[in-house]
């Protein structure tokens, strides 16, 4: 290994050169830094979301009533487009707005009922009216009745006390089923809120509502936590509507699959049982939409994967300035040690030689610089996941992180120092030696 | 015949010429110089600056190549061998002295004696190191560092490392030029000193009448062409006519 000497020559050079090497190798630290800090945090990030989503949403169907109206019209049916069209050039303005169909009980029996695919539905019906405790909004939004297979669709379980019972349903009875991060929120941690009363006032009349259990905090769930306050789904439509709406505002279907094609399947397969049921045409639009969770977590993925593929270039960039700098630095060198490579030539020193010196200089630069990246960027990526609460403990340390360090700034000690290095390999030796 | 080796002809220019490209205008450094030096020789190259002296030693060093003529180094003709055979070559064959010392500021007067060794061994020889150290009267400066070494001592250095692969040619450019008179003789002493008892073949370039005057041959150059060639005090060394006979 004769040229193990042109290493070791360029580790001398290296140590004559402290401040200079050091600020060098600051750039690609700074670069490789930035690089695993986008990529972990994204990771991160991008975790963060997949547990969110696959705790409250995951493998579930919703299908909502669809408006029809001057304000949405979103055709899907050719011929639809088309006799609107023709309708607004004879005149007489848009078609006038269909009766919106609310979803009935009996969509809900038929999905149960017919939908190989589905494994339970759950109606639901929201209201935006506030709970009181204690003279305090409970803050998150309003709340959701639904019925007991609540607990199957969205694979939730009991932390205290117990969910509705059937006769509860049937009664409308003024109960509540509370989510545990919202009773951490309002209680305190740990605390068993049972028993406890809330208050809910309608046209001035105050209604006491109970808790009657608390559904276990889903794990990864950092934020807010959806469909907080629970309620039978009549009790919402009797008691907080008044009974003006006796309908439901959305159904839940669990869909166990996540195998694509099944899940395209499950969708065509709601489709076609709620059409048959409610009627509808061939060929008509549907009055109903059928949307799958799963499909907008991938899509919010996607986009989740694209930010952080966009920052990571954005933090290319600082990399490749790194790299100049590097390059840079290695070219002043070469110049300022033409005399030394003449030297080196008339000593004895093989072109080779020269070349393997110049370049171990700019690789051991730039991988000291990947190494002080990876420590930077590991510390970044730890602050970050502290300080950005979504992230807490998420921002993973991938075996890829170092495979980037590592390889990432090896191709920049090579990239920015091989045309440097092969300039002084090519000095003519007298060339070299002729000072100033 | 000349190139044969019998007759220990070392160096063997006919005709060289070098033409360097500066910008639009051709500089002819060297032109059609006719030279031989046999083994053992003591030669001195003189002229006023510009002339060629430094650019006819590169050529003789092999640290450049002549841009016309032949030139044979121990008979073969350099053109005709690769960069990395002429590397091999300079290193192995060939000491080099220059007139700025051109020693490595860091590294201590140890190490630099060993750097040829380390080019064509891959490693260091520390033992031979020090006994040439010794040979220049340096045995006890060896672990300083060429800042701490005055004019003299450091060239002095330079001279150990020139001999530290045991070349058969010695080239020195200008090696007083940046000495005191005293550490000037010191070195030249030194020069004579190789040439006489290890019949070292040794060419130094140099102003200085008074290493040109103690110098059995002396070759003038004037405008890149040699116009003197003159052998004073006139004769081969004594050990290389016992080796002739």
């Amino acid at each position: 290994m004769r040229h193990l000497v042109d290493l070791w020559f360029a580790l001398l050079a290296l140590r004559t050169n402290k401040l200079r090497s050091g600020l060098t190798m600051l750039g690609v630290i700074i670069g490789v830094g930035a690089v695993i800090m986008i990529v972990s945090l994204g990771n991160g990030l991008r975790r963060s979301t997949q547990l969110e989503m696959e705790a409250w949403a995951s493998g579930t169907m919703e299908i909502r009533a669809q408006y029809w109206g001057p304000v949405y019209i979103e055709v899907t049916a050719a011929e639809e487009k088309a006799a609107i069209d023709e309708q607004m050039i004879k005149g007489g303005g848009i078609p006038a707005p269909r009766q919106a169909r609310a979803l009935e009980p009996g969509d809900v029996e038929a999905l149960r009922r017919l939908a190989t695919s589905v494994v339970e539905v759950a109606p639901q019906l929201e209201t935006y009216t506030q709970a009181v405790y204690r003279g305090q909004w409970i803050p998150f939004g309003g709340i959701v009745g639904t019925t007991r297979e609540y607990l199957q669709v969205y694979r939730s379980e009991i932390k205290y006390g117990r969910f509705f019972t059937a006769e509860e349903e049937e009664e409308a009875a003024p109960v509540l089923v509370l989510d545990e991060t919202l009773v951490n929120y309002v209680f305190g941690a740990g605390v068993n809120p049972v028993g406890e009363v809330l208050h809910i006032t309608l046209e001035n009349i105050p209604q006491n509502y109970t808790i009657i259990g608390v559904l276990a905090k889903r794990r990864g769930i950092q934020g807010i936590a959806p469909r907080a306050i629970l309620a039978p789904l009549r009790t919402v439509q009797m008691r907080l509507y008044q009974g003006a709406k006796n309908e439901i505002g959305l159904i839940a279907a669990r869909v166990d699959s996540r195998v694509p094609a099944e899940r395209r399947y499950a969708v065509a397969e709601i489709n076609t049982i709620l059409r048959a049921r409610r009627g509808i045409a061939p060929g008509v639009p549907a009055d109903f939409w059928v949307q799958d969770t799963l499909e907008f977590s991938e899509e919010q993925l996607r986009i989740i994967r694209t930010i952080t593929m966009v920052l990571s270039l954005i933090a290319g960039i600082s990399l490749v300035v790194g790299s100049i700098g590097l390059m840079n630095i290695m070219l002043v060198g070469v110049a300022e040690r033409t005399w030394e490579i003449g030297l080196r030539r008339a000593i004895g020193a093989h072109k080779s030689d020269i070349l393997l010196q110049f370049l171990s200089e700019g690789v051991t630069l730039a991988l000291a610089g990947g190494v002080g990246g990876l420590v930077l960027g590991l510390a970044g990526s730890y602050a970050g996941s502290r300080l950005i609460g979504q992230l807490r403990g998420l921002a993973t340390v991938t075996p890829d992180v170092f495979v980037i360090a590592v390889g990432v700034s090896l191709a920049v000690g090579i990239v920015a120092s091989i045309y440097p290095a092969w300039q002084a390999a090519n000095l003519q030796p007298t060339a070299a030696l002729r000072r100033g | 015949m000349a190139h044969d080796g019998s007759n220990n002809v070392l160096v063997d220019m006919d005709k060289v010429s070098k033409v360097y490209r500066m910008g639009q205008v051709q500089v002819h450094a060297v032109r059609g110089a006719t030279l031989r030096l046999q083994q053992g020789e003591y030669v001195a190259v003189v002229g006023p600056s510009g002339s060629g002296k430094s650019t006819l030693l590169n050529l003789i060093g092999c640290l450049d190549l002549p841009s016309e003529g032949t030139y044979r180094l121990r008979g073969r003709d350099v053109r005709t061998l690769s960069d990395a055979q002429l590397s091999r070559l300079r290193g192995e064959g060939i000491g080099f002295v220059f007139q700025d010392f051109s020693l490595m500021r860091r590294l201590t007067a140890l190490r630099n004696v060993e750097l040829p060794h380390y080019y064509t061994q891959g490693r260091g020889n520390r033992q031979r190191a020090l006994r040439l150290l010794a040979q220049v009267g340096l045995a006890d400066r060896a672990h300083h560092r060429p800042t701490e070494l005055s004019g003299g001592e450091q060239q002095r250095v330079a001279l150990a490392r020139a001999l530290m692969n045991e070349p058969f040619l010695l080239l020195a450019d200008e090696p007083t030029g940046n000495l005191d008179t005293r550490s000037g003789e010191e070195l030249i002493g030194l020069l004579e000193k190789l040439n006489h008892e290890q019949g070292l073949t040794v060419v130094i370039v140099s102003h200085d009448p008074s290493i040109s005057a103690r110098a059995r041959r002396v070759i003038r150059l004037l405008d890149g062409q040699i116009v003197g060639d003159e052998r004073q005090g006139g004769d081969t060394p004594g050990f290389l006519r016992a080796q002739n006979a």
